[in-house]
């Protein structure tokens, strides 16, 4: 075996092609870790986009069904999504819709015509800006919001329903 | 020879994989749907316009037909003109804080179209209510609704992002 070794005649050549070639395999290894890397960051990023996309959506959804539930729709003219303005004022003053929704806040905003920035109470109704559902109790939590049609009767010129722009706010329970 | 090849095709499928990717923009299609929900309550409003008799008030959708029609409301105000001064009331209110140069939108179109035989086209008589020069909006950075009305009408409504 000893002999062996020593009789032996290595080709400088063939070494060279070996280191070569292991160059050549730990840069292939090394291009293709990159290429996984980069793409991984990218596509966990767009990961995390579509999920914060999602959630934005659900809660979107959640506040447009809640405009569509039989507490808020408005029913005496057909009207798809709207929402009830006076139904609104008069939940808003009871305390058992508190936990009705699992939300963290729930109000509604008038957008177009707005009087003012005051909430909406009996006393002052239709002359104010906005009626709170449920308040705040001051949590983190995700805001959704959603452009509703907002109807109430008005007893101007002999009486009719206004269909007004609005905007239903929630907060969910994180 | 052979690695550059490996190489190239590798790149090759990398950006086609990038591309795909990319090429989804979730965050446009939830403003357009916020957009198209802004748009159904906007053309539900009811105006101060009566055409016939008061409180028989129209509502944005109702006078865009009686604008095509040149209509006049009882208050003896043209129909085109208290669409014009609604709709962009009722725009810049409920955009209000997100139109401007530091805003996310920069400007807005509203257009009530009618399908004729030679296409879609402007109702002749029914002013486009712009914010800016139409130009001046990059259609790839835009979220755009258009929405049917009755008797071949549309509304196109088209908000342009900073």
């Amino acid at each position: 075996m000893n002999s062996f070794r020593r009789n032996a005649h290595y080709s400088k050549k063939a070494q060279m092609k070996i280191q070569q070639m292991a160059f050549v395999l730990v840069a292939i290894v090394l291009f293709f870790a990159m290429a996984a890397i980069f793409y991984l960051t990218i596509y966990t990023a767009d990961l995390r986009e579509k999920a914060e996309y999602l959630q934005e959506k659900e809660a979107i959804e959640l506040v447009r069904a809640i405009a569509g539930t039989p507490e808020f729709s408005f029913s005496s003219e057909p009207c798809s999504g709207c929402i009830d303005l006076d139904k609104a004022l008069i939940i808003a003053g009871e305390d058992d819709y508190e936990d009705f929704w699992n939300l963290d806040a729930l109000w509604i905003e008038r957008i177009y015509p707005k009087p003012n920035d005051r909430e909406c109470t009996q006393a002052n109704y239709p002359d104010c800006g906005q009626i709170t559902i449920i308040k705040n109790s001051g949590e983190l939590s995700s805001d959704a919001s959603a452009f509703v049609i907002l109807a109430r009767y008005t007893e101007e010129n002999t009486g009719y329903v206004k269909y007004e722009i609005g905007r239903i706010h929630a907060k969910t329970k994180s | 020879m052979g690695f550059v090849l490996v190489i190239l095709v590798v790149a090759v499928i990398f950006l086609v994989f990038l591309f795909i990717s990319l090429r989804t923009k979730p965050e446009i299609e939830l403003e357009s749907v916020e957009v198209s929900q802004f748009l159904d309550t906007m053309l539900a409003y009811t105006t101060d316009c009566a055409v016939d008799f008061e409180p028989a008030y129209s509502s944005v959708q109702e006078l865009i037909a009686e604008c095509s029609r040149g209509e006049i409301c009882t208050s003896n105000k043209e129909s085109c003109d208290v669409l014009s001064e609604t709709a962009e009331k009722i725009i810049e209110e409920s955009w209000a804080g997100k139109l401007g140069a530091d805003a996310p939108y920069k400007g807005y179109y509203f257009l009530p179209q009618q399908e004729t035989s030679s296409g879609i086209k402007p109702i002749s008589g029914v002013p486009p209510i712009l914010s800016m020069p139409v130009g001046k909006c990059n259609l790839a950075k835009a979220v755009e609704v258009e929405k049917p009305l009755p008797g071949n009408r549309s509304v196109y409504f088209m908000l342009c992002e900073n």
